[in-house]
């Protein structure tokens, strides 16, 4: 937790005029990254957007300092959207996820022409395109470990899990998406 | 402590994520690695996992917020107000009801010139500290 974390805090608290504003876009991408890749709806994403913050102004009380004000606030968006897919009953984890994993360790790199591929916006379109397809949870982790270059220990304070388990998600999904790179690059032109 | 020797296959993972994660350093610090074939493919792949979102938030998302939150402090500052005067009522009802319920005893104490003199002793002190400010207007 820092020393600016706690003096926002205590603005929105003393209620500062603009210092929940403040907090608010201070921490609005981080909430929206959360959302918008959990649940993959603009418009629901925004309102569950709202709805967190909402929710921090209404428990910031509760804040006690132990984390960072960023994980906490992301913690709450993570449990509004999970709560969301909930009602939802969208599967957040791909059950077929732990297959193959060793035989796509097996075959990496065969017939991948690296120049074409480092430059051809189509095979990045491609890419973008089986991201999209992920399922929540591996698309969330992906984001917040490479977008928002949050840590393992970061994201493990926002979502609950456990390290080890972040790790094989990130390492799972990111061989998944070099094997897709690689096949779509096979029936490219 | 017993623990298992590695095997090839966690050996192998093992590597997998070593180069994942050198691939995400030198994406994030902008190396060049086209001489490692490896280490493109997975720059790659964190090169597509950086890009932004194709959807934002609308760009006065945090003033609207804002400006929600303050609402809904109003009405709730209106709900205790409005809670405060229906509480006022009932006890002036209640007032009225034992004024009623009593009114012989008020009547007996209303004859009684000592205790209409104790009240006015308590009152009268109030109303002209209140004088200069009604004089004023």
């Amino acid at each position: 937790m820092s020393h600016q974390d706690r003096q926002l805090v205590e603005a929105v608290l003393a209620n500062a005029p603009g210092a929940f504003e403040r907090l608010v876009r201070e921490h609005q991408a981080l909430c929206w990254h959360i959302i918008y890749r959990m649940v993959h709806h603009p418009e629901d994403a925004r309102d569950l957007c709202q709805d967190t913050f909402l929710r921090v102004h209404r428990h910031l009380r509760q804040y006690r300092y132990e984390s960072a004000l960023k994980s906490w606030i992301g913690r709450v968006a993570y449990t509004v959207a999970l709560r969301h897919l909930e009602r939802k009953r969208i599967a957040v984890l791909d059950p077929g996820e732990n297959e193959d994993t060793a035989d796509a360790v097996e075959n990496a790199g065969d017939g991948f022409d690296l120049e074409t591929a480092y430059a051809d916006s189509e095979i990045a379109a491609r890419l973008h395109q089986a991201i999209e397809t992920l399922p929540p949870m591996q698309r969330t982790l992906l984001t917040l470990y490479h977008l928002d270059e949050l840590s393992i220990d970061e994201i493990a304070s926002i979502t609950g899990l456990a390290a080890g388990t972040i790790k094989s998600h990130l390492f799972r999904t990111r061989l998944r998406l070099r094997e897709q790179l690689e096949s779509a690059y096979g029936v490219l032109p | 402590m017993n623990r298992k020797p590695p095997s090839s296959h966690d050996e192998r993972m093992e590597r997998e994520w070593v180069l994942q994660e050198q691939a995400v350093q030198a994406e994030r610090l902008g190396l060049d690695v086209r001489h490692d074939e490896s280490l493109l493919r997975y720059r790659t792949v964190a090169r597509a996992l950086r890009q932004p979102l194709d959807r934002d938030l609308p760009p006065d998302f945090a003033s609207q917020v804002a400006e929600e939150v303050h609402a809904l402090a109003a009405d709730d500052m209106r709900l205790e107000l409005y809670l405060s005067w229906a509480l006022l009522g009932l006890l002036a009802v209640v007032l009225l009801g034992l004024t009623a319920r009593y009114s012989n005893l008020v009547m007996a104490w209303l004859s009684n010139p000592w205790l209409v003199a104790l009240a006015a002793c308590f009152a009268l002190p109030g109303l002209l500290g209140r004088l200069p400010n009604l004089t004023r207007r």
